[in-house]
C-alpha cells in the first residue's frame, strides 16, 4: 500500500533526524570517538573510586578531553554525513524529490543532538558514580559538564556547516586536527575563554561561557541552514543569538560580571 | 481525455558549444514510452529536464500539468516522479532497506509505518524482498540496479523516467524488468530511456529517436520498423554499398541501406530501422565535419 497523503513538509524532519541520528551514532569514526570518551571517563571514575579524586575541576579533565575528542569525531561523522550525496554521487537523483535541502539540513541538525545525548548519558552516569562515593559536582561543574555536552552539539553543528559552505572531507579533517591543538591554558588568556570547552568556574563565569556556547551553537546552525534557506526565515533567528554571542563575549573577554551575583551559583 | 505528463515545446539546452537539444517538441501521455539514441544523442538530457534537476536554456516544460518552473508546482511534480538516473549513486553503508526508506523520507513519507510498508513492497516488487538487510556495497552490480528501479517506484508515480533500466541486467533480470513495467498500477506515463531496441519492441506502445539533439522519429515501434522497408536484405557475400552490415549466424549477410537491384529483401525489425536512421544522421554529421 502506498501512502499518498500530503503530509506537512516540516513533518519529515523528525523521520529525517531518526534515520540520520542513528546512522552518526553508528558511524564508525563516531564510535572511536565514544570509545576515547569512555576511556577519560573510566580513568576519572577509577580515581573516584579508589578514593585519590579530590575534585571534578582537579581530576575530571580526562572525562573532559574524552567527551572533547568525541565531540571533534563528531564533527567528522556530521560532515561525513551532510555530504554524503556528493560522495555518494546521489546529489542529482535526490535533487528530482520534493524535500529541499533546508529540510535535510534541519533533520541533519536535529540528528546531532543523537552524538549529544550520548555525550549527556555518558557524563551522567560519570556524575552519578561519582555521587554515590561522595563526589558530586558542584553547581559551577555542572554548568561546566553541561558545557561540554553542548560542545558537542557545537561541534556536530559545525561539520554540517562546513559541509554546507565549504563540501570537502578533507577540510573538516584539517580543522579536527587544528581544534586538537586550540588547548585552553592552566591560567587562560582573555581570548581563552572564548574556546568552547574552557572551564571557567574558577573566574565565575561558567554560566557566561555556557549561554555564549549556546549561542554560538544557534548562529553555527543557522549558517548551515544559510546557504540553502530563504534569508527571511533565518534572519531574525541570526540577528538574536549572535546578540547573545556577541554580549556573552563581551563579559568574557572583560573577565567581570556585568552586576554582582549574576555570574556565581 | 489522458494527461499529457511530459510537455516539451522548442526545448533547447547547450553545453558549451554543444547543443543536446535543440528545438524538441513532444508531448507523452500515459504508457511506456522508448526513447532510443545513440551516445550524446541528448537522451539523458531530456530525461534530466523532465526529472526537474536540468532547466534548459529556452523553450517551455510542463510535467504533470504543471510548470516546473514554479517553485510550489515543482515539488508537487517531484511528489508525484519517479526518477532512475543513468548513473544512479547509492549509501554504501546503508542497507537496502535503509537506502529505500532514507529516498522514501525524502519523498515525504514521514508515517513510520505506512512508510515502511511502502519500501517492503517496492522492495518486493524489484525482487529484493530476500536481501532488504544487506548492506548496499554487498549487493551485486545487476541487485543495485533493481534497487535504484525500486526507490524510484515509491508511491506510485505517476511520472516515470528510466534511464538505461536495463544496463548491467542479466537476460532473465531483464526480462524480470519487462514484467514489472508491463505490470505497473495505475498505468503511470514511463519514458524508457535505453540503448537495447529489444526492450523497446518488448514493452513500448510508442518509441522516439533521439539524433543530434532532434527528434528523428516518433511513433509506433511497427512504424519505426516500417521506415526500414524495402531497405534491408540478406546476400551471400559483402556489399560495400550498404551504409551497415554483418554476418549472421547462418554464414549470409545482412545489409542496411539502399539495395542493388533484384536484391533478396527481408522484413525490417525495429533494430534495421534505428540503425538506419541513426547509422544515416552519424553519417550526415560526419561529413558535415
Amino acid at each position: 500500500m502506498s501512502s499518498t497523503a500530503d503530509p506537512p513538509r516540516d513533518s519529515v524532519v523528525p523521520a529525517l533526524s531518526r534515520v540520520e541520528g542513528w546512522q552518526l551514532v553508528s558511524h564508525p569514526i563516531f564510535l572511536v570517538g565514544v570509545a576515547i570518551a569512555v576511556l577519560g571517563c573510566a580513568a576519572f571514575v577509577r580515581t573516584i573510586v579508589v578514593g585519590t579524586a579530590i575534585s571534578w575541576d582537579e581530576d575530571g579533565w580526562t572525562a573532559a578531553v574524552g567527551v572533547l575528542m568525541m565531540g571533534i569525531l563528531t564533527m567528522v561523522a556530521t560532515n561525513l554525513a551532510a555530504l554524503r550525496d556528493r560522495r555518494s554521487v546521489t546529489t542529482e537523483q535526490h535533487a528530482s524529490l520534493p524535500v529541499r535541502p533546508p529540510i535535510r539540513t534541519s533533520g541533519l541538525l536535529a540528528a546531532a543532538l543523537w552524538p549529544t545525548c550520548v555525550a549527556a548519558l555518558l557524563l551522567a552516569s560519570v556524575v552519578g558514580i561519582g555521587a554515590t562515593q561522595d563526589l558530586a559536582p558542584s553547581g559551577v561543574e555542572v554548568v561546566q559538564l553541561v558545557g561540554f555536552v553542548v560542545s558537542v552539539l557545537l561541534l556536530g553543528a559545525i561539520g554540517i556547516a562546513l559541509a554546507a559552505w565549504v563540501p570537502n572531507p578533507f577540510v573538516a579533517t584539517v580543522v579536527a586536527w587544528a581544534l586538537l591543538f586550540v588547548t585552553p591554558g592552566e591560567t587562560p588568556a582573555a581570548w581563552q575563554s572564548l574556546i568552547p570547552w574552557q572551564t571557567l568556574g574558577a573566574t565565575g563565569l561558567a554560566a557566561w561561557h555556557l549561554a555564549y556556547l549556546c549561542g554560538l551553537t544557534v548562529v553555527v546552525a543557522l549558517l548551515a541552514l544559510a546557504k540553502t534557506s530563504r534569508p527571511r526565515v533565518i534572519v531574525a533567528p541570526m540577528v538574536v543569538s549572535i546578540a547573545v554571542v556577541v554580549a556573552s563575549a563581551a563579559v568574557l573577554l572583560n573577565g567581570v560580571c556585568p552586576a554582582e551575583g549574576v555570574c556565581r551559583f | 481525455m489522458e494527461q499529457t505528463a511530459i510537455d516539451l515545446t522548442g526545448v533547447v539546452k547547450r553545453f558549451g558549444a554543444v547543443r543536446a537539444l535543440d528545438g524538441v517538441t513532444l508531448g507523452i501521455g500515459p504508457g511506456v514510452t522508448g526513447l532510443l539514441g545513440p551516445n550524446g544523442a541528448g537522451k539523458t538530457t531530456m530525461m534530466r529536464i523532465a526529472a526537474t534537476v536540468l532547466a534548459p536554456d529556452s523553450g517551455t516544460v510542463r510535467l504533470l500539468d504543471r510548470d516546473p518552473t514554479d517553485a510550489d508546482d515543482r515539488v508537487e511534480i517531484r511528489r508525484r516522479l519517479g526518477y532512475l538516473p543513468q548513473e544512479p549513486g547509492f549509501y554504501q553503508r546503508f542497507t537496502a532497506f535503509e537506502f529505500v526508506d532514507y529516498v522514501a523520507i525524502l519523498k515525504e513519507m514521514s508515517d513510520r509505518r505506512a512508510r515502511h510498508e511502502e519500501v517492503r513492497r517496492v522492495l518486493e516488487v524489484a525482487g529484493l524482498g530476500d536481501v532488504a538487510n544487506r548492506k548496499v556495497k554487498a549487493l551485486s552490480g545487476g541487485m543495485r540496479r533493481r534497487l535504484a528501479f525500486a526507490q524510484a517506484l515509491l508511491r506510485d508515480p505517476g511520472l516515470l523516467l528510466l534511464d538505461e533500466p536495463t544496463a548491467g541486467l542479466d537476460p532473465e533480470q531483464r526480462l524480470r524488468f519487462r514484467e514489472l513495467v508491463s505490470n505497473l498500477p495505475n498505468r503511470p506515463a514511463v519514458l524508457l530511456s535505453t540503448h537495447m531496441t529489444e526492450d523497446v519492441t518488448a514493452l513500448c506502445e510508442r518509441v522516439i529517436v533521439v539524433a543530434g539533439g532532434t527528434v528523428r522519429f516518433d511513433g509506433s515501434p511497427d512504424a519505426l520498423a516500417a521506415t526500414a522497408r524495402g531497405r534491408v536484405w540478406v546476400a551471400e557475400t559483402a556489399d560495400a554499398r550498404a551504409v551497415l552490415s554483418w554476418r549472421m549466424g547462418d554464414g549470409r549477410h545482412r545489409h542496411i541501406g539502399d539495395p542493388p537491384a533484384g536484391a533478396e529483401l527481408t522484413t525490417p525489425t525495429v533494430d534495421d530501422a534505428y540503425l538506419l536512421m541513426v547509422g544515416g544522421a552519424r553519417d550526415g554529421r560526419e561529413a558535415a565535419a
